[in-house]
């Protein structure tokens, strides 16, 4: 994906990229005649629809799961805050929105976390932004509560047989976020450098933060 | 409705493909078509489920998002399918062609500091509590629901009464809020012992309104 800058004169930068100097797909035709459709009639505006990919794209994302599992490292009260009321200890960093209803679950030697979604794709964005195309894939929704450690080897995972695999299945209002666990030898980080270890999949549990 | 998106579970779709590594989508107007359903209010659960199966299966995540936009939009009455095809064609024919531009600032002003979380009800008189063993209903409804199929008649353990929720999927006039409970099931019982295959036990939890459950 080109890493556009989102850009405001509204230019419809969205259908602008390299790929759009080949004939348009019929799908992303129709997206530009829903969009000039429902703008004709009044039923949205553009930028509207701008300020919610901006939403999506930039101000709700990982860098935040990440700022909010390097401050649980660091400290202890908020971490017990944190799997106690994952959404009112986010909002305590700032951070909240839409599928923002967050309950924080804890990896520890004896136990590994996966989320999925079954049914659909749902994602806690605010901490995590959009999901992946692999979460929202018909075999992850499919094998992550069916084999969920065959699952973790095809993301190069291996959880020890002695290990507690827990499996989250979003189905209602709850979105689910993996606090993992920190790395061994980071003791001398300073909170930022601890973020920077934390993958996007390490908060889905599909991989573990970086040693750094 | 138990139709092919209730995937918990399913064979033949083959390994996750993780190559794509974070990428949410491989061109912006796939996620453009997300939002345009969204903001119209066009898009719902329901509707992405209601996709022919064939279609359902076919489609990507973000082309079943435009379809059920559009098929919203059209039975509603909202939009003419003749100008969606006018404007379609407008842009086959002519590359530098782009929408129309409307602006609307109070919505954008909601979308900025209006958007908050779910917030769960009180579970008034919730029928079950922590460590209650529940079995999943035998059920069939046709409209929206969220109890998979993978589930039903499985007994497991209540973990969590989360609240009180809305019930999806129920008729205009009959709403209904209902208690919610995280249910801790063993994979033994969902999908048996199969240690022997590289997949010894595992925990399967899963959010489920009241209606879902009963005593075992």
């Amino acid at each position: 994906m080109s890493d556009h800058d989102h850009d405001h004169d509204h230019d419809h930068s969205h259908y602008d990229t390299p790929s759009s100097r080949r004939p348009r797909s019929e799908m992303e035709l129709r997206t530009m005649a829903l969009e000039a459709a429902l703008v004709e009639k009044g039923l949205v505006a553009t930028d509207a629809v701008d300020e919610f990919v901006e939403l999506m794209e930039h101000r709700m994302g990982p860098h935040h799961g990440a700022r909010v599992v390097a401050r649980a490292w660091v400290d202890p009260d908020f971490r017990e805050r944190l799997l106690a009321d994952g959404t009112n200890a986010i909002a305590e960093l700032g951070i909240s929105g839409p599928e923002g209803n967050v309950r924080v679950v804890e990896n520890t030697p004896d136990t590994h976390n996966l989320v999925v979604c079954t049914l659909c794709s749902c994602y806690p964005w605010p901490l995590l932004g959009l999901p992946p195309i692999w979460y929202k894939s018909f075999a992850y929704r499919a094998r992550a509560v069916s084999e969920p450690r065959s699952v973790l080897r095809e993301f190069g995972l291996e959880v020890d047989a002695d290990v507690e695999v827990r499996v989250w299945d979003s189905s209602a209002e709850v979105r689910y976020f993996v606090l993992p666990e920190r790395p061994p030898g980071t003791d001398d980080l300073t909170e930022e450098q601890l973020a920077d270890l934390v993958t996007r999949d390490s908060m889905v549990g599909t991989g573990v933060p970086t040693t750094g | 409705m138990d139709g092919v998106h209730d995937m918990g579970g399913m064979h033949g779709f083959g390994p996750v493909h993780t190559a794509d590594g974070h990428l949410a989508y491989h061109e912006p107007w796939e996620l453009r078509a997300q939002i345009l359903g969204l903001l119209s209010g066009s898009v719902s659960r329901d509707g992405i489920e209601h996709l022919d199966p064939a279609t359902y299966l076919a489609s990507s995540y973000y082309v079943r998002w435009l379809l059920a936009a559009e098929n919203t939009l059209v039975r509603s009455g909202r939009l003419d399918p003749a100008d969606l095809k006018r404007w379609e064609t407008t842009f086959a024919q002519d590359p530098d062609a782009r929408p129309p531009v409307a602006s609307d600032p109070s919505t954008v002003e909601f979308l900025r500091t209006g958007l908050g979380p779910h917030t769960h009800g009180a579970a008034e008189s919730p029928l079950f509590g922590r460590g209650d063993r529940v079995r999943v209903r035998r059920i069939h409804p046709e409209h929206h629901h969220r109890s998979p199929r993978y589930i039903r008649g499985a007994v497991g353990e209540v973990e969590r009464v989360c609240g009180a929720d809305p019930v999806p999927g129920l008729p205009a006039g009959e709403e209904a809020v209902e208690p919610v409970y995280t249910v801790r099931f063993s994979s033994v019982d969902l999908f048996g012992d199969r240690s022997s295959d590289g997949e010894p036990p595992y925990v399967l939890l899963i959010d489920l309104w009241e209606r879902y459950l009963e005593a075992p």
